[in-house]
């Protein structure tokens, strides 16, 4: 049996105890591994071990076929493989992507990325360089006020953030780099925390082989991208890893620059497990800001510029050292972290309508930020059944600054200030999830509890002598779940959760307590999983009391009222053939304020994405030829907007085609592939861009232009 | 088929509109009729009346120039902004063509305003190049002054027109009617003597009605439902 098959079988073996150990009721399932030891094949690499996080979450596919970490050349040792299974999902929607889907179409950056996530809609409306608006499940989570975002256990949401809440750039994640994408949609476990109100997104890295990975890649508007790794071969998941991408952009004032290095070590000290994870990034980059509608009809270009000297710039650096220390019925896990951000971000989406010096931000954020997190497991087994105890306990602080002030369109120059602050923004976790597994049976309970402190001080206030002010308040989430196991392969899910999102600290009063957006939703859904195939259908629902609506294109928030969401998702995972891979999702969903019943603007009704590849390898000339194909499809239903329009119908078809011979490859990637004129984002607002005229002042489409249909080439080798 | 598949889902998942709406209804201008009568005590008598406008729009913020009734308020007062603190807020309807308007004439159609629904608050006119223009005759006990006042341009527009309306999508129009009793009303025409055209524009009546052409109290607006 050839390596890779050996390691196949490994991992289903894996993957159907761990099923069973689910329905008896075993504890390896919640002990969070289920370690199987399978006889190791010549040249094997010497461990294979996804360790589950507190989420514990399962692939989406059958965990057959991980091909992140054969290493047919690497001239390992002889050992024994040790794989350890992901533990069984918790709901219909917590899926896992694996590395060969990400794989399998273009990936050219963290908008790509971000569509990995069934149901997600990722624009980036404002260049390569600033966080993406994200759209889920009825949810219009901005820049990522409804979305929880982690890299290896990282937090990416910005509190309190200067240019939006929740605040989520992903842009520095190198592609290469993503092991696997763990997605928990909804709120219903009590891990998810701060504005874990749509779900929550948590990237796992790792490099694909071990040794030294080398790329460069260049392609359509003068993108340049150069990258180079190395990875252990005794350590699949220790890596460092360095990118660097330039660009022109795909229209005038697009270029970008951006560099980012990333590091991840795991050590096994005795019966410990120490993991670290180091990242630096930098980047530059133009915005060719929004285009009006009414502009393009009379004329304009559709990647015309509208709003001088916009973009920014952004630097980040992340150091995560954590330790999993195991014991007879469980295991505890330490992590501390750190963050040091920086963003500098000039905005104009309104032309001259507020002020006849031009309406441009200029917008800067610095945000210092310390955490830890502990997480405890433990098993009992009283009256002959097992009940699993996690607890978990976490705290943060973020320092910030931030200011904003207003720029002339004319030569750039500040001529107003609008605000400037000194935050401290204080957050303390503690939650716990109790689970009971009779027979076929699972019953869980848990609660969260986080309490927030702000100290804000207003520094323009009082002709600049300042002011500060402080709040306080506490969030308590009730989650619950109960599942039903049919069978070897079906699953019935029934969830609910309530989720929150914590407020903008400048919003607050002082003495205020903390008022939190807080979210009840559930969730009724099944799983059908098999070697092959993984089928899963999800019918979902969430009420939020007094929601707001933030339109951060004139940085309006307008309080709704109680607003309710709901729908549907369905994913399908295929391995039918050797070689053949199939990831589709499809979402539908509805958001609507209650009182005027209507429907909320901007959310995503209909998104669907297919990914779908394709790899025959054989022997020719004494070399092994692994060709392969790829297509990635995206299609985004038309949006509502306001004043009872909607946006046009996108759909996007990316495809790759790549062949190895040895240790080279050639990729070769086009995305856009039909070069449709898209809007990555569009907007309904009054704008003014003719100071001098008689603009029309009433609310009115915009737009920004998508990535037209763009070619790169790619050469890897791996050494 | 794709097509097909994406109309099914959106009615399914799409069903109903954002809460507000695109509409378009008439504007009409025309004169508060009545006699004119100044504060000084001059019975105007207008044989032109020609106002020159440039736009019209309509927004959310309230003006706040006038305190309603309120029984209540006598007992717990609140304080009422005055109309320098007016905030226009978001604009909900246009009219950006210009039309000359004969204010003697019964109504003028000035156009279709652009707009959207929602809660109006308050109405700004801008005037064109020629601005406001009235000529006749005043008249006290047995002095009679002939006058024309020229081309009177406000440096602004005129904005805080009360015009506090829900406009749905009901079927309706609009009417600006100009109040020159209350334009008129600070010119005293004693210092014009026999007469002029047209005013010395550094006199006090001229100022008079510079001044009456900027108060929004001038302009009445109105909403006509129509069956």
């Amino acid at each position: 049996m050839s390596h890779p098959r050996l390691i196949a079988v490994a991992c289903v073996l894996a993957w159907a105890r761990a099923a069973r150990a689910h329905e008896d009721g075993d504890e390896l399932l919640d002990a969070g591994a289920a370690d199987v030891q399978a006889p190791a094949a010549p040249r094997a690499s010497p461990a294979v071990d996804s360790t589950p996080d507190a989420g514990g979450l399962a692939p989406t596919g059958p965990p057959a076929e991980p091909p992140s970490y054969d290493a047919p050349d690497a001239g390992a040792p002889l050992g024994t493989t040790v794989v350890r299974a992901s533990r069984a999902p918790r709901s219909a929607s917590e899926v896992t992507v694996p590395l060969d889907v990400v794989q399998a179409a273009p990936r050219s950056g963290a908008t790509d990325l971000l569509r990995l996530v069934p149901g997600l809609v990722a624009s980036q409306h404002s260049g390569e360089g600033k966080a993406q608006q994200l759209f889920l499940r009825g949810f219009d989570a901005v820049h990522g006020q409804d979305v929880e975002l982690l890299v290896a256990g990282l937090p990416v949401n910005d509190v309190s953030h200067v240019h939006a809440l929740g605040y989520a750039d992903v842009n520095w994640l190198i592609p290469d780099a993503v092991r696997e994408v763990r997605v928990t949609e909804g709120s219903y476990r009590a891990f998810q925390g701060d504005f874990a109100v749509a779900g929550t997104v948590q990237y796992e890295l790792g490099l694909d082989e071990p040794g030294l990975s080398l790329s460069a890649s260049y392609g359509s508007y003068n993108r340049l991208r150069l990258f180079a790794g190395v990875r252990p071969t005794d350590a699949p998941e220790t890596f460092a890893a360095v990118e660097y991408v330039q660009g022109d952009g795909f229209g005038p004032q697009r270029a970008f620059g951006r560099v980012s290095l990333l590091g991840q070590a795991t050590l096994k000290v005795g019966n410990a497990r120490l993991r670290a994870v180091v990242g630096s990034a930098g980047a530059r980059f133009d915005s060719p800001g929004v285009v009006p509608q009414a502009a393009v009809d009379a004329g304009a270009g559709f990647f015309d510029v509208f709003g001088l000297r916009q973009g920014g710039s952004t630097s980040r650096h992340q150091l995560l050292l954590g330790a999993e220390l195991p014991h007879e019925s469980g295991r505890t896990t330490l992590e501390v972290y750190g963050v040091l951000s920086d963003l500098l971000l000039r905005n104009n989406f309104t032309g001259y309508l507020q002020h006849a010096e031009g309406d441009g931000l200029e917008q800067q954020q610095s945000l210092g930020l310390v955490g830890a997190r502990a997480v405890h497991r433990r098993h009992f087994h009283p009256f002959d059944s097992l009940v699993t105890l996690d607890l978990g306990l976490g705290g943060r602080r973020d320092g910030i600054h931030q200011s904003q002030r207003g720029y002339r369109e004319v030569d750039g120059a500040p001529y107003r200030d609008d605000f400037a602050a000194s935050i401290v923004q204080t957050a303390v976790s503690a939650w716990t999830e109790v689970a009971w597994l009779p027979s076929r049976w699972r019953f869980m309970l848990g609660g969260r509890l986080d309490v927030l402190h702000y100290g804000v001080t207003d520094e323009l206030a009082f002709a600049g002598a300042g002011a500060t002010r402080s709040a306080f308040g506490p969030h308590w989430g009730l989650k619950a779940g109960v599942e039903r196991a049919l069978g070897e392969a079906w699953r019935l899910f029934l969830n609910y959760g309530d989720g929150f999102r914590s407020p903008q600290a400048r919003s607050l009063s002082d003495g205020e307590r903390a008022p939190f957006v807080h979210v009840r939703g559930a969730e009724v859904g099944t799983a059908f999983t098999t070697a092959k195939v993984d089928v899963r259908g999800a019918l979902f629902g969430s009420y939020v009391a007094n929601d707001v609506f933030f339109d951060h294109t004139v940085g309006t928030t307008v309080y709704v009222g109680s607003t309710l969401r709901g729908g549907a998702q369905a994913t399908v995972s295929a391995r039918p053939l050797d070689g053949l891979l199939v990831a589709a999702s499809v979402t539908g969903a509805t958001a609507h304020v209650i009182e005027t019943d209507s429907l909320l603007p901007y959310f995503a009704p209909l998104v669907a994405r297919v990914d779908a590849s394709y790899a025959h390898p054989f022997q020719a000339w004494g070399l092994t030829w692994t060709p392969r194909v790829g297509t990635g499809l995206t299609l985004i239903g038309p949006r509502p907007l306001p004043y009872d329009e909607f946006s046009r119908t996108v759909f996007l078809a990316d495809v790759r085609a790549a062949l190895r011979v040895g240790r080279v490859e050639l990729v070769l990637d086009v995305q856009n592939l039909f070069d449709s004129r898209w809007r990555d984002g569009e907007f309904v607002y009054p704008s003014n861009w003719e100071p001098q005229g008689t603009p029309s002042l009433l609310p009115a489409r915009h737009f920004t232009a998508g990535t037209p249909r763009t070619f790169a080439a790619t050469l890897e080798v791996h050494l | 088929m794709s097509r097909v598949f994406v109309l099914v889902a959106l009615g399914f998942f799409s069903c109903g509109g954002t809460a507000q709406t695109r509409r378009s209804f008439p504007v009409i201008v025309s004169a508060v009729p009545g006699v004119l009568r100044t504060d000084s005590g001059w019975t105007v008598t207008l044989s032109s009346a020609r106002a020159s406008l440039s736009t019209l729009r309509c927004f959310s913020g309230e003006a706040l120039a006038r305190r309603p009734f309120d029984p209540l308020g006598w007992l717990v007062s609140s304080a009422w902004a005055h109309p320098g603190h007016y905030v226009a807020g978001a604009a909900l309807c246009e009219v950006l063509t210009p039309v000359d308007v004969d204010l003697l004439a019964p109504e003028t159609t000035w156009a279709d305003a652009a707009a959207v629904t929602g809660t109006y608050g308050s109405v700004q006119v801008a005037f064109g190049d020629t601005g406001l223009r009235l000529a006749g005759t005043a008249t006290r006990g047995a002095d009679v002054v002939a006058f024309d006042t020229g081309d009177v341009v406000p440096p602004a527009a005129v904005e805080g027109i009360p015009f506090a309306h829900l406009v749905d999508t009901s079927v309706g129009r609009l009417r600006l009617a100009v109040d020159l009793d209350a334009l008129l009303s600070r010119v005293d025409f004693t210092e014009v003597g026999a007469g002029a055209s047209p005013l010395d524009p550094s006199s006090p009546a001229f100022n008079g009605v510079a001044r009456g052409v900027r108060d929004s109290s001038a302009y009445v607006v109105t909403w006509e439902s129509q069956p």
